[in-house]
């Protein structure tokens, strides 16, 4: 029990360091909140029923209502991943990660840029870069069928400490078609490289299951 | 920060400029790169057509040689049905009921046919673009089987299925979006297909559709139930089924080529139309003109990644680098039955089905010698097959196909009368009770008569008479002699007496 409530509090000390370095990251913060003395600083929720971070990826070659696999990690480390009948891994898989472990890879989400990756900047950089091409050499590129990268991140469910409401700013859903391949494609845009960095993250803890907990 | 702005402004304007200016040298249809809007408001003329690799705006067969990379997991395995997406292609044959599921196919429950979804990128990687909204438009669910347009100028996609109820059909409304599929003049069918495709007979500019219709009809499965060629599709339809398999081509998809290969020119009968061969190149990285992979960096299920370049200076562009890529995450089903005909003995069957099915000699007409072809009657000439049986006097050995016997064993009812003979002689092959009559009393040596007449078959029927043998069908063909003309279905005395005579 002390162990725990000090595991607590050194999480909390974490958390509060790190929201406060990263909310000059977040553009959604208000600057009103900011100058009312609000700083948002979190500790982990009690309650573990919604996914704080849930990753997919949707191939739009296939049709099935079970298409994707998914990855959900929830407020209480629980991580549960599935894959569609067709994979070769399919089932249905359960771990846990860690308190630490889970700060820390939202953290490092963050630091990646997938809470405030500005989508219509990158398709317009994208899209700039491919002009260009066309352009300059008489050449067109062309991708036939996508995989759509979807990573939504729900920081509500980190209860605040400090300001009564959740905040609502801490909230995103990420979606890019060909997500890997158009950051090796486009090396010039950040946000695009910084984003394919996040989602290989969680990509690489889906493939971290192995026995699942309920195979078809 | 101003000036960053102000720079961004100028570079965004001399962008779309210049995109500008070179949308007023293309045009094109359902190919890929046409349409595609690199800058907003500035698509890549829709009415692009896309050829493949090595066409150069003059007229001639090209070859387009297709390599599996000798890195690749699973090489092997992607061997025949890579082989088999090339026959398809190079055979440009429209098929009807090209969707085979569950129990109508070979895949395995719970796997995804690599062939099929081959065949797919493999069209990618010749020109083609799907002929639905698919994905790329944005559009989520069913309303992604909306025939393939750009979203017009007011940049939204306009849809309405029209009082059919039907996505993708012929009274689709779409607004001002731009049409890109090109569409059968005659009957805006894409389950149908004209004798000579070209520019004449097919438009993507919706003012050439039948009376009442209202937009191009795409060949998505329930457009093709609508038009009565139920559990149809087209290849390029993005969207596939696992335990699904579409190994063949529909209209759309041969008519979307033969529209190509009419050239830059569009007009079929001229100097620069084309023919293509898609040539298999084996496991190798030698001037492969498309490359087939697993390589789970490039893609999380199936892609083809292409590079165009324009031709001439026209509206047309020629695939100019191309690749496959394929996920391993994915149960993989990997047909090994080869669609490719090749039949090396002229017996009307192919080699694989040879080998691999029927266990026949693929190199043999008569694998079992009994005098009958392997195949079906009406392929094999009585020349090629001297002493063949061709009981129907047609000119063609007769044939185990046609006539249910094993093609591997010369006697099939195990009767020690060969299949050949029976049919010869007007029994069943297939029933050990049924024997002809050939009634010459050869009987010796013992189950192999050697077409002698001597004591020794009368000893051997003398045997039989007096039950110290039982005849047996083989026998009773040779040694049943009377009635003359009517044998009575046993060897007794009365066939004695006459064997008697014979060899006297």
């Amino acid at each position: 029990m002390r162990n725990a409530l000090f595991g607590t509090k050194s999480l909390f000390r974490f958390i509060v360091s790190a929201l406060l370095t990263l909310s000059i990251f977040i553009p959604r913060l208000s600057h009103s909140e900011i100058n009312a003395g609000f700083l948002p600083s979190f500790q982990l929720s009690n309650d573990a029923n919604q996914p704080v971070i849930t990753y997919t990826l949707n191939h739009a070659m296939l049709e099935t209502v079970d298409e994707t696999p998914l990855l959900r990690i929830y407020a209480d480390g629980k991580v549960l991943a599935h894959y569609p009948v067709y994979m070769k891994k399919a089932g249905d898989y359960q771990f846990q990660l860690s308190k630490p472990a889970l700060v820390a890879l939202i953290q490092s989400l963050i630091s990646d840029g997938v809470l405030d990756f500005d989508k219509n900047s990158a398709r317009q950089y994208k899209q700039q870069m491919d002009e260009q091409k066309r352009l300059s050499s008489g050449t067109a590129y062309y991708v036939s069928d996508s995989s759509k990268t979807i990573i939504k991140i729900n920081l509500q469910n980190y209860r605040s400490s400090v300001i009564a409401s959740p905040i609502s700013s801490l909230q995103k859903k990420f979606t890019w078609d060909n997500l890997q391949q158009d950051a090796k494609r486009y090396p010039g845009s950040s946000a695009l490289t910084k984003a394919a960095a996040g989602a290989h993250k969680l990509r690489t803890l889906l493939d971290q299951t192995s026995v699942p907990s309920n195979r078809q | 920060m101003d000036s960053t702005r102000h720079h961004n402004l100028i570079y965004n304007l001399a962008i779309s400029l210049a995109g500008l200016f070179i949308s007023i040298n293309l045009h094109a249809g359902a190919f890929t790169f046409a349409g595609e809007q690199s800058v907003p408001g500035h698509p890549i003329n829709p009415d692009t057509i896309v050829h493949p690799s090595n066409y150069l705006g003059t007229g001639g067969n090209i070859t387009v040689r297709v390599c599996i990379d000798p890195t690749s997991a699973n090489a092997s395995n992607m061997e025949t049905p890579v082989q088999n997406n090339i026959n398809i292609y190079n055979q440009l044959q429209p098929t009807t009921g090209n969707i085979l599921q569950g129990g109508n196919n070979d895949i395995p429950s719970g796997q995804v046919d690599f062939e099929s979804i081959a065949l797919h990128e493999l069209g990618h990687c010749i020109g083609l673009d799907h002929v639905n909204a698919s994905t790329e438009s944005g559009l989520l669910g069913n309303n992604q089987n909306y025939t393939k347009t750009t979203d017009g100028v007011d940049n939204v996609f306009n849809i309405n299925d029209g009082a059919d109820n039907i996505i993708g059909s012929n009274d689709d409304i779409r607004g001002d979006d731009v049409n890109l599929h090109w569409y059968r003049n005659l009957n805006n069918n894409p389950f149908t297909i004209a004798s000579t495709v070209d520019s004449t007979t097919y438009s993507r500019d919706l003012a050439n559709l039948p009376a009442g219709h209202t937009f191009a009809a795409n060949a998505d499965r329930a457009v093709s139930t609508l038009l009565g060629a139920p559990n149809t599709e087209a290849v390029m339809q993005q969207g596939s089924f696992f335990d699904e398999a579409q190994r063949t081509l529909n209209h759309d998809d041969v008519a979307t080529l033969l529209l190509a290969s009419s050239g830059v020119d569009e007009t079929a009968g001229n100097s620069d139309d084309y023919t293509f061969t898609l040539e298999y190149a084996g496991i190798s990285s030698t001037n492969c003109d498309i490359t087939i992979d697993f390589d789970d960096a490039q893609t999380g299920f199936a892609v083809c990644q292409t590079g165009g370049s324009t031709i001439l200076g026209t509206d047309h562009f020629r695939v100019t680098a191309a690749n496959i890529y394929f996920n391993t995450g994915f149960s993989w089903h990997y047909n090994q039955q080869s669609n490719v005909f090749v039949d090396a003995d002229g017996d009307g069957l192919s080699d694989d089905f040879e080998s691999n099915t029927l266990g026949t000699d693929p190199n043999n007409v008569d694998t079992d010698g009994d005098g009958l072809a392997d195949g079906a009657d009406g392929v094999v000439p009585i020349s090629l097959l001297p002493g063949g049986v061709d009981n129907d006097n047609d000119g063609f050995v007769d044939g185990e196909q046609d006539l249910g016997t094993n093609p591997t064993l010369a006697d099939t009812d195990g009767d020690q009368l060969s299949d050949g003979l029976e049919i010869a002689n007007n029994s069943d092959p297939l029933d050990a009770n049924s024997w002809p009559n050939l009634a010459d009393g050869d009987l010796a040596p013992l189950g192999n008569p050697d077409g002698i007449i001597n004591a020794a078959d009368l000893l051997i029927a003398q045997r039989i008479t007096l039950q110290q043998i039982t005849a047996t069908p083989l026998q009773l063909a040779h040694g049943d002699l009377h009635p003359v003309g009517a044998p009575d279905g046993i060897i007794n005395t009365p066939d004695l007496l006459l064997l008697l005579q014979l060899i006297q």
